[in-house]
């Protein structure tokens, strides 16, 4: 936990080197089975840990963060670093600047141990669609992380990194946190920056921590979030987190949906989630039932509005000005410019990736663009509205975060809708632009091994301080 | 989004708005793939929203944010950066094969 480590360092209990190098050991043993980090910072690590040394021993205060050592999902941009987003097309990409959350953390002292493995361009459930391998759940191997930001979360579940970062799409933070036993946090949109981070939706994208626990996700939170000139989508909301940390349970409103606990939903997942709200009664919350009429539309209008967003925003990749081109291979078969597109993006990209593209440019095309891109925009405002009602009702809103447990490798690879369905609990906080968080709801036993699964609970714009302290009580039973 | 072999083609014409080269099994497994996804989509066509008012979750509303037209240090410095990145160059040039 971040805050002991915190204590160690400035206690001189333990050098941030020798911090260091314990993660860089157990990444050396570990990671070659998990296949969390895409690639490890060695160098500039111990280099960072060695200032933040030198500042304890001429007896200077030091941040929280400064010294722990914390892994980066590899499409947010780190200046002189790699940055694929786990795809082939930027293999070799090099990123020119850094991303504001990371500017952020550096200023803070923050040590980064790599970059770890995701879907392709954010896109996948499971990790599989990376185009280097897929990570795997350390609860059990033959099982994915959850995805996109399944490295992230397998290296701190595994103690590989002490606390990661993430982005979440349509649930890219929250289910494989829900995997691996992780806290996970997705902001409301606007609370961080998306400056450098590497686009996929441009109106669903946000970055947020994947944590051990609330308040390591407090902590993290409160480092990153905050106004940045360079994504005017964010506002300035300056807010101690960590410091307004309270567990509170007692007198709160926490509202129950029936379409999130009816069909699909694993029975002992099921059972687990009702008995910690029974838990949650037992300690003074008031349970309401509350209803949502459009959130069945939830699904659609994200993969239809999403795919139209990745189509353009992945026309970037083109093969003209970096990552892959088909222009310079020897066996090249591209003739002219228009081939050059159409090779390189055809080779580069992955089938998911090609998948959604074609989808999001279908949505778009002309005659198609009324019915499906169009009514979804207007769905998305009527959903947003559905949970201004509930939030008048209620303080946060309970649900599952994932219909099962982790799945086995390979089990929904091959059927793009099924994968799809895994979001179905996370993608409705995306849709209307709120926070949310899933954390630890004890474990389920599948083929011989426990597996942890996840409670989500979803806030109020701009409130996340009130899923941090509901969820900070419901952590501590 | 009627037969098989019509959606197809509409993932051809799609495919080639998209600047994607597509072998033929990827054109027909994309078809019987975003077919279904589409299909169980439907859903939304009961729906009729019509007019809807904007929401905004935003206290405030952002202004535009506009800069004075200066010389920009962060592009100078990270020019080198990008130039390296080009897939293919001739001395400052970004090189590129034939437009036509």
């Amino acid at each position: 936990m971040i805050k002991e480590l915190h204590q160690q360092l400035k206690k001189k209990k333990v050098s941030a080197e020798k911090l260091v190098r314990d993660f860089l050991d157990k990444i050396e043993k570990k990671d070659g089975e998990i296949n969390a980090y895409l690639e490890v910072f060695k160098d500039s690590a111990l280099k960072t840990a060695k200032k933040v040394d030198e500042k304890i021993s001429q007896g200077k205060e030091i941040g929280m963060l400064e010294g722990i050592p914390c892994a980066i999902k590899d499409n947010l941009c780190i200046e002189g670093q790699k940055v694929s987003a786990g795809s082939k097309i930027l293999e070799n990409y090099v990123a020119p600047y850094s991303a504001t959350v990371i500017e952020k953390l550096k200023n803070r002292g923050a040590v980064f141990l790599g970059r770890t493995n995701m879907d392709e361009f954010a896109m996948g459930s499971s990790t599989e669609n990376s185009a280097f391998g897929p990570t795997k759940n350390p609860y059990d191997l033959k099982r994915v992380p959850g995805g996109s930001s399944g490295g992230s979360a397998a290296c701190v579940s595994s103690g590989l990194a002490e606390w990661a970062l993430g982005s979440d799409t349509g649930g890219s933070i929250r289910q494989p946190a829900s995997f691996c036993g992780l806290v996970g946090l997705k902001p409301t949109y606007g609370r961080v920056s998306r400056y450098g981070l590497l686009a996929m939706a441009s109106s669903y994208d946000q970055i947020g921590p994947l944590t051990k626990t609330i308040e390591d996700s407090a902590i993290v939170l409160e480092a990153i979030s905050g106004k940045d000139l360079k994504d005017n989508t964010t506002i300035d909301k300056k807010e101690n987190f960590f410091r307004n940390l309270k567990p509170e349970l007692k007198g709160k409103k926490i509202g129950v949906v029936k379409e999130f606990f009816g069909e699909g939903l694993d029975e002992e997942v099921k059972e687990k989630l009702q008995a910690k709200l029974a838990w949650a009664k037992e300690q003074g919350a008031i349970l309401e039932e509350i209803e949502l009429p459009n959130l069945k539309y939830s699904m659609a209008v994200y993969y239809l509005m999403i795919t139209a967003e990745v189509s353009s925003n992945l026309a970037r990749f083109d093969g003209i000005r970096y990552g892959f081109s088909d222009s310079v291979l020897q066996e090249s078969i591209s003739h002219d410019l228009e081939e050059v597109y159409l090779n390189s993006r055809g080779q580069g990209l992955g089938n998911e990736v090609q998948r959604r593209i074609i989808l999001g440019t279908y949505c778009l095309s002309a005659g198609y663009y009324d019915a499906y891109y169009k009514k979804a925009q207007k769905i998305r405002q009527l959903i947003k509205q559905d949970f201004q009602k509930a939030f008048k009702k209620v303080d946060v809103i309970f649900s599952p975060t994932t219909p099962t447990p982790a799945f086995l490798l390979g089990e929904k690879k091959a059927d793009p809708l099924q994968m799809y369905l895994s979001d179905v609990y996370t993608v409705s906080a995306n849709v209307a632009m709120i926070p949310a968080i899933s954390l630890p709801c004890g474990t389920v036993e599948k083929d011989g091994k426990q597996l942890p699964i996840g409670m989500q609970l979803l806030g109020c714009w701009w409130e996340e301080q009130e899923l941090l302290n509901i969820g900070m009580a419901l952590e501590n039973k | 989004m009627s037969e098989k072999k019509d959606f197809i083609y509409e993932v051809e014409k799609t495919a080639l708005l998209a600047k994607l080269n597509l072998t033929e099994e990827k054109k027909r497994q994309f078809a019987k793939e975003i077919e279904e996804v589409l299909n169980y989509f439907q859903d939304i066509n009961d729906l009729n929203p019509g007019e809807v008012e904007d929401f905004n979750h935003y206290l405030i509303l952002e202004k535009n944010q506009t800069r004075e037209d200066e010389k920009n240090d962060f592009l100078l410095a990270g020019k080198e950066q990008i130039k390296k990145a080009f897939p293919q160059r001739d001395g400052e040039y970004l090189k590129v094969k034939a437009v036509l």
